[in-house]
């Protein structure tokens, strides 16, 4: 069982826990007080303008951990390791967590800008696709064949993980009346130099937290497979 | 290709002495059709309005029965594992993967027709100077539908929920092909256009393609350990 060396080098295991915790710890910290203390109101939007920090860092987030799924099934068919069977199941169930919020996020503000929770916008399609998709592949991982579900999750996240990108892509083509929303960082719209260290520092911090959270659940899920 | 021949007519010869598959797919475009067209009935729509909720209504009574009617198509190979006793006479899983997806690319567009046919005589829409147009339109949309369908179904047999797991991780998969098809049979019934250099038709056979492909190679690892 090569997985199980691999996670008893005790050492390693430890100072990289304590090391992404407290790393995701500050950066956590540093990204509240840079976003609730430091950054100016908003000159239109006013308060609530301050969610967009985390919706952005949390899209990032999702988006790495659909790759870190998308990896994990392809070295899942490569050597059938269960390390990337682990990984496979931590970051499904990550990127769900993080599309939710991103989701939620993205509901609240929308409702205050636009005052409707849901645009039928090429963007906020795309992340209901990706959520649609996350669920289905936890769906099939809790109900799915017991024998085989590695194999089918495996198989049904390399579909579903090709298929991100193109969602992406297509879903520009969609009826639409406007563009509506905001391409902050094409259209250079951050204009104070605090907005653009807190948006910064916000999508690591997230990085981090989605990196620190896969790691505890693949922990999690090996202590269940030892039991 | 002798196999898949020969695979091919084993499932249409069981199909053509049951009949189940088609007399489901009967019962369930005309009790679907029923239903649309009793609301339709109740909101008094205009037949401008009629026209371009059609559509939508068209493809989710498709997407239902067709689900239904693929659900079913390992019925023989998963019953008593006689799939392994299949792939013993050294038939190889992309083989059957094909059979299977050319199967279900058949059912997927008989069933379209039939809905056709029951839902516009049930609401009054006129589909006959569009037959031809639907055709390939339903052909574009079945071979995606057929490919993931084909794929995902061995995944759901040996699930505690059955064939219940089916759409739920189905429907995901399929958006993109299923906004193509709505977009150009909504095109189709509003405008009365269909062009064939559209980027819709372009990323139904994309997606068509990719899913086939990916279909073929996964196939063998989704049935085996």
């Amino acid at each position: 069982m090569s997985e199980i060396k691999f996670y008893q080098k005790r050492s390693f295991i430890k100072f990289t826990e304590i090391a992404l915790f407290a790393l995701t710890f500050f950066a956590v910290l540093y990204a509240n007080y840079m976003v609730f203390l430091v950054v100016p109101n908003e000159r239109v939007m006013g308060a609530v303008q301050r969610i967009f920090y985390f919706h952005v860092g949390c899209a990032i987030a999702t988006y790495i951990a659909v790759a870190l799924l998308f990896l994990a099934a392809l070295g899942h068919f490569a050597n059938r390791n269960p390390f990337w069977d682990i990984l496979l199941v931590a970051a499904a169930e990550v990127a769900l967590v993080f599309c939710l919020i991103v989701m939620t996020t993205g509901m609240i503000w929308g409702h205050s800008a636009w005052n409707t929770w849901f645009r039928w916008e090429p963007r906020l399609v795309s992340f209901l696709i990706l959520l649609l998709i996350l669920i289905a592949i936890n769906l099939l991982r809790w109900f799915g064949d017991k024998d085989k579900v590695a194999n089918h999750t495996a198989a049904f996240s390399i579909l579903a993980a090709i298929n991100v990108p193109l969602v992406v892509y297509s879903v520009k083509f969609l009826p639409q009346t406007a563009q509506l929303h905001p391409q902050v960082v094409q259209e250079r719209g951050l204009r104070d130099p605090s907005f653009t260290k807190a948006m910064l520092i916000t999508i690591i911090a997230m990085i981090l937290l989605q990196f620190l959270l896969v790691w505890v659940r693949s922990r999690l899920e090996l202590l269940k497979r030892r039991s | 290709m002798k196999e898949l021949v020969l695979l091919l007519k084993k499932d249409l010869k069981i199909e053509f002495r049951t009949k189940e598959v088609l007399i489901l797919q009967i019962t369930m475009a005309l009790l679907l059709s029923t239903v649309c067209a009793v609301g339709i009935e109740g909101a008094f729509l205009s037949a401008a309005n009629l026209t371009s909720v059609f559509p939508t209504l068209l493809w989710i009574v498709f997407l239902f029965s067709a689900t239904l009617a693929v659900s079913r198509s390992y019925e023989y190979e998963f019953n008593n594992d006689a799939i392994y006793g299949l792939l013993s006479t050294g038939v190889s899983p992309a083989a059957i993967f094909l059979s299977k997806l050319i199967g279900n690319t058949v059912i997927a567009i008989i069933g379209q027709f039939l809905v056709l046919l029951t839902l516009a005589a049930l609401t009054n829409v006129v589909i006959s100077p569009y037959l031809l147009e639907l055709l390939i339109i339903t052909f574009l949309v079945a071979i995606g539908f057929a490919a993931t369908s084909t794929l995902l179904i061995p995944m759901t047999v040996a699930s505690r929920l059955k064939s219940m797991l089916l759409p739920l991780i189905l429907l995901p998969l399929l958006f993109p092909i299923l906004f193509a098809g709505l977009e150009l049979t909504a095109n189709l019934f509003d405008k009365g256009t269909f062009d064939l250099g559209s980027i819709w038709v372009s990323l139904a056979l994309g997606f068509d393609v990719i899913y086939v492909v990916l279909g073929i190679n996964l196939f063998e690892k989704v049935i085996l350990e």
